[in-house]
């Protein structure tokens, strides 16, 4: 009889451990308990959440710092930091908890789309499947990122845009992402007053072209500062003064650099101000001002030979490899030759034995990233690369890049990529011949908007936007 | 029967236990989960789509551009299912508009999209937690193409995992935009709505 009960007792316990594994099968794994219980936060804040730069230390670094209402082991997170591109400018983001996610997460190197878009994009993920912890203690630094302000008496803000993170049900190892979220702000600068001292006194030093003033009335009511310009303009300047003066910083819009490398964005009354009694300046100028000249020939997507148009302006800028900088754009008019090939030159100031890479758009096309002193390609337009190699020396540079295409289908009024906006103008153009639409649609510059500058413009839709 | 109760005393009441405990849990779960989500729930992984509609606050001019799904959708985990954009264009006739549809990509895989129009052309972008689409009417096209609650493109998604997630329309996402363009070249910047889908 004992060992009838023994033998009873273990196929109950058998039994009982399989319908116990059924029931947690059929109801649980759909329902378990979670990494957290619903209504948990996390807490995302800057450290530190106020920042003040001076004029001698733009620069400034804060950690984004997440801390859970309770103990969880996270797989990954997804958060964006938006920033005003006029006060600011990043720099590097290292990331503290995880590794940047492979083609998701902004790393330093999208540094150029990242200020252009105004918003990095912090996807990482921690490297141990069973994920990363972060406790209610202590929290955890996400990510590491370096900025500079642009003008430290200008007050700017850094807010956390859209977030997810994904934490880890320690029970099937199923991820969560129910996570609501409380997100401080970082304050730059938001205390500091702006003080009238700039030093040293700014001498300005139009360039390029040959317009300069005499006297900048409004500018002159800041005591201590005049503008003298030589030779004396006479109307369209594009360089003078601001109502934000002394906060003189960046580049202006025309990209005319003074010789303390500071710049100015005239408002209107200025520009009537200043403007009396100059000269114009060329809006396309090709006069060389930098120390180095690039000569450029470049191919353009579906010219095959002498157009009927047979000059055009291209816009190009340098990227400094090391320093990350970019030059202003400038404005190259190329005149094209029997075969196609457009040339012109630009003049640059460049420092020797540094990389470079060179970014070309056209008046209709998407903007072309070259790294190489020749390029070529296959098939036409499918040249990529990552990383400049050019390099340049005082006086002449003569670059043939006629191995590539320069794609089109960008349409003016340009925004960096094509859309139903460019694909609809040339559809809805078909067949026209004027002036205003030629010099709008007609992609192969063969003097008629027609079905061959669609066909030109779609075969780009495998790129659509500018290289960056 | 009797004999056999006496004779396994120990064994009966293992069994009125068991079967008490058994049945009270089953009991309680089952209530339990049908008060929280009346969706039947198969012994297999199953994903229930709901719906609602989450009106963005992107300014809008003229038009509207909304997202929809087929209520209450029962799936299993290799079921895709589908999102219609559903559109109005204010009574101009449209020849080609953007789309910048945001989702959940580790929610949802992408598969394809479709427009319902024969004479659009859909070109799709995988942005990564976003897709741009480029619908453009054909060159050969005559057919006037005015949207009145039309709808516009399917896009069709594989579910990966459980939650609630959003699929919106986002007036802009780096350089992609959504806007419908007329026949007059005239960009339309229209009303977005979103979808909040709920996997189980």
């Amino acid at each position: 009889m004992k060992n009838e009960l023994i033998k009873i007792i273990t196929i109950f316990l058998i039994v009982g451990g399989v319908v116990f594994w059924g029931l947690n099968y059929i109801y649980f794994s759909n329902n378990g308990p979670k990494s957290k219980a619903a209504g948990e936060t996390i807490n995302l804040t800057f450290i530190d959440a106020t920042v003040t730069t001076s004029a001698s230390s733009p620069d400034f670094t804060v950690k984004l710092h997440a801390k859970p209402s309770q103990n969880a082991y996270f797989r990954g997170y997804d958060t964006k930091i938006n920033f005003d591109k006029t006060k600011l400018v990043f720099k590097s983001i290292d990331y503290n908890f995880g590794a940047a996610s492979n083609g998701l997460g902004d790393t330093t190197n999208n540094l150029t789309a990242i200020n252009a878009a105004e918003v990095i994009h912090v996807v990482g993920e921690s490297q141990v499947a069973a994920g990363s912890l972060l406790t209610l203690a202590t929290g955890g630094d996400l990510v590491t990122v370096t900025f500079t302000a642009l003008d430290h008496t200008t007050p700017a803000s850094v807010t956390i845009g859209d977030t997810v993170f994904y934490s880890i049900n320690t029970t099937d190892m199923s991820l969560f992402s129910g996570w609501a979220f409380d997100k401080g702000t970082l304050s730059v600068n938001g205390v500091s007053t702006p003080t009238a001292t700039m030093t040293p006194e700014p001498t300005v030093t139009q360039t390029p072209g040959s317009c300069s003033l005499t006297a900048c009335s409004a500018c002159a009511s800041h005591p201590g500062y005049s503008y003298t310009y030589s030779p004396a303009c006479t109307s369209s300047c594009s360089i003078g003064c601001d109502n934000l003066w002394p906060l003189w910083v960046g580049e202006d819009a025309t990209g005319y650099v003074n010789t303390n490398n500071d710049d100015y964005v005239r408002t209107a009354a200025c520009v009537t101000a200043c403007d009396t009694g100059g000269t114009p300046i060329p809006t396309a100028t090709n006069t060389p001002t930098g120390n180095s000249t690039l000569n450029l020939a470049f191919k353009i997507q579906g010219i095959m030979s002498k157009p009927v148009t047979t000059t055009m302006n291209v816009k190009v800028k340098l990227l400094n490899e090391t320093t990350k900088v970019e030059t202003p754009f400038q404005t190259v008019q190329l005149t094209s030759n029997d075969f196609g090939i457009w040339t012109g030159s630009a003049s640059f100031n460049t420092v020797p034995n540094t990389r470079y890479t060179l970014y070309a758009k056209g008046e209709k096309q998407v903007q072309k990233k070259i790294c190489d002193v020749s390029p070529n390609e296959t098939a036409g337009g499918t040249y990529r690369c990552s990383t400049g190699n050019l390099t340049f020396v005082s006086g002449n540079n003569t670059f043939n890049f006629s191995g590539i295409l320069l794609l089109s289908g960008d349409l003016p009024e340009q925004d960096g990529t094509i859309n139903a906006y460019d694909t609809s103008l040339i559809r809805n153009n078909l067949g026209k011949t004027d002036a205003d639409t030629i010099s709008k649609c007609d992609l192969n510059l063969d003097g008629r908007c027609d079905s061959q500058d669609y066909s030109l413009l779609i075969s780009t839709l495998s790129v659509k936007n500018d290289e960056q | 029967m009797e004999n056999f109760i006496k004779n396994h005393k120990a064994f009966f009441y293992l069994l009125l236990i068991f079967f008490a405990i058994f049945s009270g849990t089953g009991i309680f779960i089952t209530l339990n989960t049908s008060s929280k989500q009346p969706t039947v729930v198969n012994k297999e992984l199953s994903k229930t789509v709901t719906e609602s509609v989450v009106v963005s606050s992107d300014p809008a001019t003229e038009g509207a551009l909304s997202l929809t799904t087929i209520k209450d959708k029962v799936l299993s985990t290799d079921r895709e299912f589908v999102v219609d954009i559903i559109a109005d264009s204010n009574g101009k006739n449209i020849t080609g508009y953007d789309l910048a549809l945001s989702y959940d990509p580790i929610a949802f895989d992408f598969v394809k999209a479709t427009s319902s129009r024969t004479d659009f052309k859909v070109y799709s972008y995988n942005r990564g937690n976003y897709l741009s689409f480029l619908v453009t009417k054909l060159p050969q096209s005559e057919k006037t193409s005015v949207f009145a609650q039309t709808k516009i493109i399917s896009v069709v998604f594989k579910p990966n995992k459980k939650g609630a997630y959003n699929f919106s329309l986002k007036s802009e996402i780096n350089k992609d935009k959504t806007d419908l363009v007329t026949d007059k070249t005239e960009i339309l910047n229209p009303i977005l709505s979103g979808l909040e889908v709920k996997v189980l």
